[in-house]
């Protein structure tokens, strides 16, 4: 019994190494190093394009803090979940014109889009390469650290680890594991390698997640007697709050209609939407997120957090019970207690697929994170720098990319939570979505619109950038906590999503200036349709060398 | 899939938005919070909050709306 964490972490991770090999040997005859590194060929079906999809979605946040707000809070942050439904439209809405360009022009990254689009400029790819670090590399690191925090869990009993002399702690040893491992298979494989380790891991994420949530039903009577419970909780925790309370009507409604989009044009998603084989991969994997996932949180991980609530009850001066020092810790905290009692030695094997599942959820994040910061820094700087860098040599620059931000990743959790550097990456990380809204307003004008230009993106993406460095945590990091201007981004953003916020403001600068200022000519606007809308190209729009 | 001339689906595409937005809007909005009532005054359903039941309503909405655009104006191009 004791050693099953072991054997189910062991084989976890075995599993992973095995799929990376098998994403390697799979690229080896790839005609185009970079496009099949980073794309696996533009060939990915239905059932990897999907649970690739789902798991960069999700990080440890969806088995972790999301039932840890309903523990806290009751029903109204399962509104929240709303935001599924808006991500599984905007996959093919958004995501299948892109797909559709990215094949006929070559793109890979999404500024290869955006910036051939606003005249090939420079800046607006620099601009947008930035956009996309703000989101990669706080994710990278703090998934890197949730999984040496998962690790401690899945064996509490071991404080530390001695390593070549060095003695560890278990956070310690998880974070170096876990880099190592996540490191050499987005090395080897690439794109093939990283959307193979997320089915598996996605799969275990999603069964962990419905799992949970019927096991705790169970251990309180079936459905009658789970709600019967429930229905003793306090009224405040089955009804929703009036603003300005945590988890109003008002911030679940911007978060799920922004947040959700901040996630889907991000720059691992866009890669993947390049990356499906066709339509009908996109139009699949749009109906199963829209259906797998809510059912998951809902009808799963969801009743974790509300059931956790009776099981647990906060004591009441409004502080934790004892055994639980964050409202994070209820999922763990209720399947440790619950299934090794209720289903014996399978329960003990099933805690510890959980804790995996756990482990996965960060893993599958911080992988397509870091291939998505390799592809950014290889086509949006390394090749601008040296445009006579040929594919392989690109690729091999990318592969250098991911050692050194791994290394980096876990040198800086090593370092220590509390220093300051892991604290400002922290505040990064809880505002990473908002910085990827922004790239909102010129993604639908180029799918959709083709009104704006250059200098009307450019204006726009700065001045959305510039509000979501105004709110806190941030704001506060450069203005001090108790300034004024603070003190009101921070009413602000218990109202309204910060993402939503610095989106608006990007909106109307971008359409200020594109009043004042010049549109990309008009048969390059036309191209640029034509291409989205998979209609062949009037001869006399075509390069002269192709007609 | 087979392709039904576009301007069949206009009203199809316009009734789905609609609808879509609407539950997206109301939801977790105006409707969460005459659904659920008020905390000395909690509204159940079946022995189920029902703040809970009109958060897999709309949850099911959206869905639905997701599925029929699915079945009825994405097609398959390639």
């Amino acid at each position: 019994m004791d050693y099953i964490p072991h054997i189910t972490l062991i084989l976890y991770l075995v599993g992973l190494l095995a799929l990376g090999i098998l994403g390697l040997l799979k690229g080896r005859r790839a005609k185009h190093a970079e496009a099949d590194y980073y794309l696996a060929s533009r060939g990915q079906g239905v059932l990897t394009t999907s649970l690739t999809i789902m798991a960069t979605y999700f990080s440890g946040f969806a088995i972790l803090t999301f039932p840890g707000w309903v523990y806290g809070n009751g029903v109204p942050p399962m509104f929240y979940a709303l935001n599924l439904p808006v991500a599984a439209a905007a996959i093919y809405i958004l995501g299948n014109p892109i797909r559709r360009i990215g094949r006929k022009r070559g793109y890979i990254t999404p500024a290869d889009m955006i910036a051939d689009y606003y005249g090939d400029s420079q800046f607006i790819r620099g601009m947008v390469a930035f956009l996309g670090a703000l989101y990669v590399v706080p994710y990278v690191v703090m998934q890197v650290k949730a999984g040496g925090i998962l690790a401690q869990g899945l064996f509490p009993d071991i404080a530390n680890v001695t390593l070549l002399g060095q003695e560890l702690t278990m956070e310690n040893a998880g974070v170096g594991a876990l880099s190592l491992i996540t490191m050499t298979y987005v090395i080897v494989g690439g794109m093939r390698s990283v959307a193979w380790t997320d089915v598996l891991q996605g799969l275990l994420l999603l069964s962990a997640m419905l799992l949970s949530g019927v096991v705790v039903m169970h251990a309180l009577g079936g459905p009658s007697g789970y709600f019967k419970e429930v229905s003793q909780l306090d009224g405040q925790l089955l009804t929703m709050p009036d603003a300005p309370a945590k988890f109003n009507a008002w911030h679940a409604v911007t978060f799920c209609a922004f947040a959700s989009l901040a996630s889907i044009v991000q720059p691992a998603q866009w890669m993947r939407f390049y990356a499906a084989r066709d339509s009908a991969t996109l139009r699949r994997t749009a109906i199963a997120f829209s259906t797998i996932l809510p059912i998951c949180f809902i009808f799963g991980v969801f009743l974790v957090g509300l059931g956790g609530r009776t099981l647990y009850p906060m004591l009441a001066d409004g502080s934790l019970p004892v055994g639980l020092t964050n409202p994070d810790q209820i999922v763990v905290r209720v399947i440790q207690d619950l299934f090794p009692e209720l289903l014996g030695t399978v329960g003990v094997i099933l805690v510890s697929l959980i804790l995996v599942a756990v482990m996965a959820a960060s893993m599958s994040t911080a992988d397509s994170n870091l291939h998505a910061l390799s592809a950014v820094a290889t086509r949006d700087v390394y090749h601008q720098l040296r445009p006579k860098a040929g594919e392989k040599e690109r690729t091999w620059f990318g592969r250098a990319v991911i050692v050194i931000a791994t290394l980096a990743a876990a040198g800086i959790t090593y370092a220590g939570s509390g220093t300051n550097l892991l604290n400002t990456i922290a505040a990064f990380f809880f505002l990473a979505m908002a910085f990827s809204a922004q790239l909102l307003p010129i993604t639908i004008d180029l799918l959709f619109l083709r009104r704006g230009t250059k200098a009307g993106a450019v204006a726009g993406l700065v001045a959305g950038m510039i509000v979501v460095f105004l709110f806190p945590p941030l704001g506060a990091l450069l203005f001090g906590e108790d300034s004024a201007l603070i003190s009101s981004t921070g009413k602000l953003k218990v109202l309204l999503d910060v993402g939503f916020c610095g989106m608006v403001v990007n909106t109307i600068v971008f359409v200020v200036v594109n009043r004042f200022t010049t549109a990309p000519d008009a048969a390059h606007r036309e191209a640029f349709a034509q291409d989205l809308r998979n209609q062949p190209q009037l001869k006399a729009d075509l390069p002269i060398s192709k007609q | 899939m087979t392709d039904p001339p576009t301007d069949k689906l206009r009203p199809l595409r316009i009734r789905l938005t609609v609808v879509f937005l609407a539950a997206l809007l109301i939801g977790p909005g105006l409707g969460s919070h005459l659904a659920g009532g008020d905390p000395e005054n909690v509204r159940f359903l079946f022995g189920v909050p029902a703040l809970y039941l009109w958060l897999v309503f709309t949850c099911l909405v959206m869905t639905s709306c997701i599925l029929i655009a699915a079945r009825t104006l994405w097609r398959d191009e390639d």
